[in-house]
């Protein structure tokens, strides 16, 4: 590291030509922010994706954010609870049939904590056209009954 | 009909209600170039108002071991000495309002009880961080002080004068007639606007305020009312120290080139506001102690220098 | 009236945004003794962290630290694979080596702007911080967050880099490359910032060693030491870079560290993703770990921090200890702080980059002659908050 040699107001250079910049400072709620295709913002719940009731969102959410019950044949809801997910984004790499995204709607905050827990129920499974043998993945994802973590 | 037209002056045009306006008007500024030599936005036009009135809407909290009077009184004790010393410097015409023989000495003395009072603020709010932001106050003072009050003096000296109007009115023509005599005005120009920023505790010389060391020094345990006058009282400071020396080296509001003398003054006066938002946005705070190493090994000397040149130019027999 | 001043600082203070107690003595403005206290927010993570599994633990763990984030989350899938001995895939690692050098980058763009503000320097400050956006929303572009980025998963990491993305960093660096020379040369150049930080709050050498200083804090004071050099994890031993040091000893030293382990990593993340290996970036791992313990440590942008992990066969970890590098620091502080003068606090304590929430402890106070602690059941102690309640 050379000698430099001190000086006072040795930023001058930057300040002055902030005065003809246009402020750094992006305006928010007019100017929108750009949002990068990985961004994870609220989970959503695809209806059409064929849940299969696999529970593993929910054994691996860190925050107990997810819920997902039975509510007929093949036929489930999920339940998020916004105020505690912490947006990692785990439970829609472990979702096997990937019905679990994270979309990019970020403006979440609400006066009224009810609104922060979202339902959807998935729809119902569409009438057997044939009897199709399921893939081992699938397989593997269908271990019913995991007992509850202790919270 | 004279009476009336003196109270006008003092208490609207150009006195109280002129300088509140300018007060609220140049923090604005000094904070909107502050942000704008950051990159950053600033706040909009009304903000300085905006505080302003949600100080005075709020409770002031007086300590319960502060020093009862002082504390309530002290911010007015500056207000006051302010707003007197503002009606000395000619704002809309030539002239001033109170004008009289050796108003810049006086102006400057009042110009030092703001401080005084500050230091006193901080001495009577009985915390820590008040005591020492009201020592460091005082130290402060007496290092930019002496520079500041030379350097007032050299025009003074040059023009064998000590009223502010006059010594407005005169320097152009005599610096335009005796070119030499640039140098110690320049001089003392640049120790004035230095030690204006340590006066009026801006960076580099915000030391007793340090917010990081004394979250706000003498003012601490101010709020409220109490510490809306003392805000808008070194607000006002700000307006009196810059138009002093747009009044003292740049001939205030004597109008040139047909200007009117009110534009003349706002020009100048907001040449001083950018050369001193463009120092407190360059540099870095300094510690106390270099403070007052800066001010009395740079600082007075040089104001020196100026008084020296003036003198051996003028009676040295030199023009 | 005693010639000393006790000057407390913290727990709400502004000289940091962190819950931390310092008590001063001062003689007119010089620092004689100083008492520091730490403890107000003690978070329970290395508790909780054994009742979570694994997975749930990287989140949490993840979430120790705002600012190195990336830093204690690998260190728990680093532990977590050396028990599980996973062999994770080359790319995984140098795209572990890319966030976490980008994440050094913003850490140290970080401190810059909080020295200048330490000392008074808003503009240095307010540029800094702007700048500082860049690699934000590199980090936001790669990761998908600004902070807690959720990159790393036990085996690999969970996002790829796809040749836009590259060649995005890559524009990004060049723009951080040449603020942060200019950086360099403003914070050499300005006299009243030399003023403040040249000679401050010294720190010789040996005093580093022994009060177990790491990091930036260590390299300052010519500490030749760097997990990355020393001990390689990820990708760092196939990455050339240079270790930096300073003999100042002094915050300068510091600082000046900081500003050119920034330049420096702003050439390993090119080096890495030019390098960048082809191949998946993660491979599938048992949810059970063995029996096994694993001591991890990263070079974070602070120092060393370090992670202890033991498994015993289930899908919770037994225990989890983190050592986060402010504790480290901490020690060093005090010599740094006595004698110098008051003003001088804010930048002395900034110089450590301290983040307090990460090394927060709990300290159990013991009646004298007792040689055991009170150890209180939940119930308990919940019985005891509400009692001092009413």
């Amino acid at each position: 590291m050379s000698k430099v040699h001190t000086r006072p107001g040795a930023i001058w250079r930057e300040i002055t030509k902030n005065l003809g910049r246009k402020p750094a400072t992006r305006m928010y709620p007019k100017e929108r922010p750009f949002l990068p295709a990985n961004f994870r913002g609220r989970p959503v719940f695809n209806p059409q994706g064929g849940c299969v009731g696999c529970m593993l969102c929910v054994r691996d959410c860190p925050s107990d954010a997810v819920k997902i019950s039975k509510i007929g044949e093949k036929q489930f809801s999920c339940t998020f609870n916004l105020a505690n997910c912490i947006y990692c984004g785990q439970c829609a790499d472990s979702c096997a049939k990937k019905v679990i995204s994270m979309s990019k709607e970020f403006e979440l905050a609400a006066f009224v904590r009810s609104t922060l827990t979202n339902t959807t129920d998935s729809d119902p499974p569409p009438p057997k056209v044939a009897e199709t043998k399921p893939s081992s993945e699938e397989v593997a994802c269908e271990t019913p009954e995991i007992p509850e973590t202790k919270t | 009909m004279n009476a009336l037209w003196l109270i006008f002056q003092a208490l609207i045009f150009p006195g109280f209600l002129f300088l509140t306006v300018c007060a609220l008007v140049l923090q604005w500024l000094d904070r909107k170039l502050y942000a704008r030599f950051q990159n950053r936005v600033g706040p909009p036009f009304v903000q300085p108002l905006a505080d302003l009135i949600k100080l005075f809407s709020k409770e002031s909290i007086v300590p319960k071991c502060a020093e009862q009077g002082l504390f309530r009184y002290l911010p007015y004790f500056s207000f006051a000495a302010v707003v007197t010393s503002f009606l000395s410097i000619p704002i809309y015409t030539a002239n001033a309002v109170i004008s009289y023989p050796g108003d810049l000495v006086i102006v400057a003395y009042l110009l030092t009880i703001p401080t005084l009072a500050i230091a006193l603020a901080g001495w009577s709010s009985c915390t820590a961080y008040s005591i020492i932001g009201g020592i460091r106050t005082l130290s402060q003072l007496f290092a930019y002080e002496v520079p500041f009050f030379l350097a007032l003096l050299t025009p003074a000296l040059l023009l064998g004068t000590w009223n502010i109007a006059e010594i407005s009115q005169r320097l152009p023509a005599f610096l335009l007639a005796n070119p030499f005599y640039f140098l110690p005005v320049i001089l003392a120009f640049l120790v004035g606007v230095i030690s204006l920023q340590g006066k009026l505790e801006r960076k580099p010389f915000d030391i007793p305020e340090a917010e990081t060391e004394l979250v706000a020094g003498p003012f601490t345990e101010y709020s409220g009312r109490l510490f809306g006058i003392f805000r808008l009282s070194l607000d006002m400071e700000f307006v009196v120290g810059v138009s002093l020396l747009a009044s003292v080296f740049l001939g205030g509001a004597t109008s040139f080139f047909g200007i009117p003398a009110i534009l003349s003054y706002l020009i100048k006066a907001l040449f001083i506001v950018f050369v001193l938002a463009y120092i407190k946005s360059a540099v870095a705070r300094i510690r106390i102690d270099q403070m007052i190493r800066f001010g009395w090994r740079v600082l007075a000397p040089l104001s020196l220098l100026g008084m020296l040149l003036v003198v051996i130019f003028s009676k040295g027999g030199l023009l | 009236m005693s010639e000393h001043i006790t000057l407390p600082i913290g727990p709400q203070h502004p000289l940091l945004k962190e819950p931390v107690h310092f008590k001063f003595t001062l003689d007119g403005e010089r620092i004689v003794d100083v008492d520091i206290r730490l403890g107000y927010n003690h978070r329970g993570i290395e508790k909780a962290a054994e009742e979570r599994t694994y997975v749930q633990d990287l989140y949490m763990i993840e979430r120790i630290c705002g600012i190195c984030s990336h830093v204690h989350a690998t260190n728990f899938v680093q532990a977590t694979e050396g028990v599980l001995k996973t062999e994770v895939p080359p790319r995984a690692l140098y795209l572990r080596v890319v966030v976490g050098e980008l994440e050094r980058i913003h850490s140290h763009l970080l401190w810059l702007g909080i020295a200048g503000h330490e000392i008074g320097f808003d503009t240095l400050f307010q540029v800094a911080w702007r700048d500082r956006e860049v690699v934000q929303d590199l980090l936001e572009l790669i990761t998908g967050n600004r902070v807690n980025y959720g990159m790393n998963t036990i085996g690999g990491v969970r996002k790829d880099m796809d040749p836009a993305e590259i060649e995005e960093t890559l524009k990004g660096l060049k723009v951080l490359e040449e603020r942060t020379n200019y950086y360099a040369q403003v914070v050499q150049a300005e006299s009243t910032f030399i003023a403040r930080v040249s000679g401050v709050g010294p720190l010789p050498k040996d005093v580093a060693i022994v009060s177990g200083a790491v990091g930036p804090t260590a390299r300052g004071s010519g500490v030749d030491y760097d997990v990355r050099r020393d001990l390689p994890y990820a990708a760092y031993n196939e990455i050339p870079f240079r270790v930096i040091t300073s003999d100042l000893g002094d915050v300068l030293g510091r600082a000046l560290v900081r500003v050119q382990e920034t330049i420096e990593a702003i050439r390993i993340i090119r080096y890495a993703l030019e390098h960048l290996p082809v191949g998946p970036i993660a491979v599938r791992v048992p949810r059970k770990v063995p029996v096994g313990e694993y001591f991890s440590r990263y070079e974070a942008p602070r120092g060393e921090a370090i992670l202890y992990l033991r498994g015993n066969g289930t899908e919770r970890p037994d225990r989890v200890k983190v050592r986060a590098p402010t504790l480290a620091n901490l020690v060093s502080i005090r010599h740094t702080l006595l004698n110098q003068q008051l003003a001088d606090i804010p930048i002395i304590v900034a110089a450590i980059d301290p983040c307090l929430s990460c090394t927060d402890r709990v300290v159990l106070l013991q009646q004298v002659g007792s040689h055991e602690g009170e150890i209180l059941h939940w119930a308990e102690f919940r019985q005891r908050s509400l009692a001092k309640k009413l």
